[in-house]
C-alpha cells in the first residue's frame, strides 16, 4: 500500500514536470513569434524606405536619359547641344509613339513627358503619356532651351516629367 | 520516466536547433540576394549615367560577385545571383560572365550618320586583346582607339606567342594579312588559348565592314562561326569586346531597331520641316525629291532591319545631301 502510493506520488510529480516543461516552451516559442513579428515590421519599414530611395534614384537616372536622349535633345551636323530640346523632334516623337508602342514603353515607361515653352512663346507640347491614375507618382521640372528649327529660335521651357510607380 | 524526459528534452532541442538553423540559413539566402540586388542597381546606375556621357572610359570597382550578360532571341539581360535587370533597347557588348574586381566601361558614340546611341562595351584587364601585328594597315586606327588601361598586345605573326595568364583573349588580326587565311585554318599548338575567339577585320576605313569570328575547338584549331556585318567604330568595338558571334549579333539587332526608331523620328521632322518650304524654295528638291532627304530617312529607316548591307550607302547618301543642304541655307535634316 505505502509502495503503491509512493509510485502514485513520484507519477504525479513526474506528470506535474512535464507539463511544466511545455508550458515553458509555449512561452518561449510565444516570445519568439513576438519577436519574429516585430522583426518583420522593422524589415518592411526598411524595405519600404529603401523603396522610396529607389525610385528616387530611378527617377534621376531617367531624367538624364530623357535629357540627352538622341531622340529629343538638339543637334547639329550630329553634335549634340546640352540642355536643349528639339521641338521638332518632340513633335515627331509624339506622332510615332503609335507606330513604336512597344519601343516606347520600354524605353519612357509609365511616364508622362511635357515641354512648356515659356518665353517668349507660351506653348506646350506633350511627348508622351503613358500615365497610370492611382500610381505613386515623382515629379521633374528641368529648365530647358526648347530650339524651334524652322525659324533657327529658341524659347525658355521646362521639361516636366512625371514618374509613375507602384510600392 | 526520467529517461523518457530526458528524449523528449532531446526532441524539443532538436526541434529549436532546427528552427533557428532554418532561420539563419534563410536569413543568409535573403542578404545574398540583397547584395546581389543592391550591386546590381548600383551596376545599373552607373552604366546607365555612363551612356549619357560619350566617349568616356571608366574603370568600375566590384565586389567579387559574378555577372552574368545574357542576349539571345530577343531577351537580354544582365543578372547577379539571379536578379536580373533587362536590356531589351540597350546593346551592352561583353562577355557573358564577368567577375573580375574591375570593370572597364568604354562608352562610344553610334552614329548613322545622325547619332543613334551610345555603346556600351564592357571588358577587364583578364580579357586580353591581341592585335596580330602583320599588315595591320587601317587596324591602327582600331589600336589608336582603344585606351591603353586596357590589356592590348601587339605580337609578330613568325612567332604567335599568345600572352599567358588572362581568362578570355580576343586576337585580332586584319583581312589584308598574309596569314589572315591560313590562321584560321592551321592548328597551332603553341599556346592556343581555350577561352578566347579570332576575329578577322575587313574594311578599308573603320567606317563599314564585316568581322569574321572563330572559335577555338578542342583539337586545337579555330571553328568558323561565321561573319558579321559593323557600321561604325561603336559597331566594330563592340565585336571585339562580344563574348561570340551570336551575342554580338543580338546587340546588333538591339542597335539596328535604335536606328529604325530614330530614322522615322528624324523621317517625321524631316516632312514638317518640308511643308514649311515653299515650292519655289531649292531646299524643297534637296527634301523631296526621289533622292531627297525624306526618301532617303525612309529608306533608312525600311533597311535597317531588311537589308544591312544598303544601310552605309543610304547613310553615304543621305550625308552628302544634307551637306549640300546645309551649304544651300536649309535646315539641316539632322
Amino acid at each position: 500500500m505505502k509502495t503503491e502510493n509512493k509510485i502514485k506520488m513520484k507519477s504525479r510529480k513526474s506528470q506535474f514536470q512535464f507539463f511544466e516543461t511545455i508550458g515553458v516552451l509555449i512561452i518561449i516559442f510565444f516570445f519568439i513569434f513576438i519577436g519574429l513579428i516585430f522583426y518583420s515590421k522593422f524589415e518592411k519599414t526598411g524595405f519600404q524606405r529603401f523603396s522610396r530611395q529607389q525610385a528616387s534614384k530611378t527617377m534621376i537616372e531617367f531624367v538624364q536619359s530623357i535629357t540627352t536622349n538622341p531622340l529629343l535633345s538638339c543637334s547639329s551636323q550630329s553634335v549634340t547641344k546640352a540642355a536643349c530640346i528639339d521641338e521638332l523632334k518632340a513633335l515627331s516623337v509624339a506622332k510615332t509613339t503609335k507606330n513604336f508602342s512597344d519601343y516606347y514603353q520600354k524605353t519612357f515607361g509609365k511616364s508622362t513627358i511635357r515641354l512648356e515653352k515659356f518665353y517668349p512663346e507660351n506653348a506646350s507640347i506633350v511627348i508622351f503619356n503613358n500615365s497610370i491614375p492611382s500610381a505613386n507618382l515623382e515629379k521633374a521640372f528641368i529648365p530647358i532651351n526648347s530650339y524651334n528649327p524652322l525659324n533657327d529660335t529658341y524659347n525658355i521651357g521646362v521639361l516636366v516629367i512625371e514618374r509613375y510607380y507602384k510600392t | 520516466m526520467v529517461g523518457f524526459n530526458w528524449i523528449f528534452v532531446l526532441i524539443a532541442g532538436a526541434l529549436i536547433l532546427g528552427f533557428f538553423y532554418s532561420l539563419s540559413s534563410v536569413q543568409e539566402k535573403t542578404s545574398t540576394q540583397k547584395v546581389g540586388g543592391e550591386v546590381l542597381s548600383n551596376l545599373k546606375t552607373v552604366l546607365k549615367t555612363s551612356a549619357t556621357s560619350p566617349k568616356t572610359f571608366k574603370t568600375v570597382s566590384m565586389p567579387g560577385l559574378e555577372i552574368e550578360f545574357y542576349c539571345k532571341d530577343n531577351i537580354s539581360y544582365y543578372s547577379i545571383k539571379g536578379i536580373a535587370t533587362y536590356t531589351d533597347l540597350e546593346p551592352i557588348f561583353s562577355l557573358s560572365r564577368f567577375n573580375h574586381p574591375e570593370m572597364q566601361v568604354l562608352i562610344t558614340p553610334w552614329y548613322a550618320p545622325f547619332k543613334v546611341l551610345n555603346s556600351i562595351s564592357i571588358t577587364s584587364k583578364n580579357h586580353a586583346i591581341v592585335f596580330i601585328n602583320d599588315s595591320l594597315g587601317v587596324l591602327k586606327g582600331l589600336l589608336e582607339e582603344l585606351p591603353s588601361n586596357l590589356s592590348l598586345f601587339i605580337i609578330n605573326p613568325s612567332n604567335i606567342a599568345i600572352p599567358q595568364g588572362f581568362d578570355y583573349y580576343t586576337i585580332i588580326l586584319s583581312a589584308n594579312s598574309s596569314i589572315s587565311n591560313e590562321i584560321a585554318t592551321r592548328s597551332n599548338p603553341i599556346n592556343l588559348p581555350r577561352f578566347g575567339k579570332l576575329i578577322v577585320v575587313n574594311t578599308t576605313d573603320l567606317v563599314n565592314g564585316s568581322v569574321t569570328f572563330y572559335s577555338p575547338t578542342n583539337s586545337n584549331s579555330w571553328q568558323l562561326e561565321g561573319t558579321s556585318n559593323f557600321i561604325g567604330m561603336a559597331l566594330l568595338l563592340g565585336a571585339i569586346f562580344s563574348q561570340d558571334k551570336s551575342f554580338y549579333d543580338c546587340n546588333l539587332e538591339k542597335a539596328l531597331k535604335v536606328l529604325e526608331v530614330t530614322a522615322s523620328v528624324y523621317k517625321q521632322r524631316a516632312l514638317m520641316i518640308n511643308k514649311s518650304i515653299s515650292d519655289s524654295d531649292t531646299c524643297k528638291i534637296l527634301y523631296d525629291s526621289n533622292d531627297g532627304l525624306i526618301n532617303l530617312l525612309n529608306s533608312l529607316k525600311i533597311n535597317s532591319h531588311a537589308n544591312k548591307g544598303k544601310i552605309v550607302e543610304i547613310m553615304k547618301n543621305l550625308e552628302h545631301v544634307n551637306s549640300i543642304a546645309i551649304r544651300n541655307g536649309c535646315v539641316s535634316a539632322y
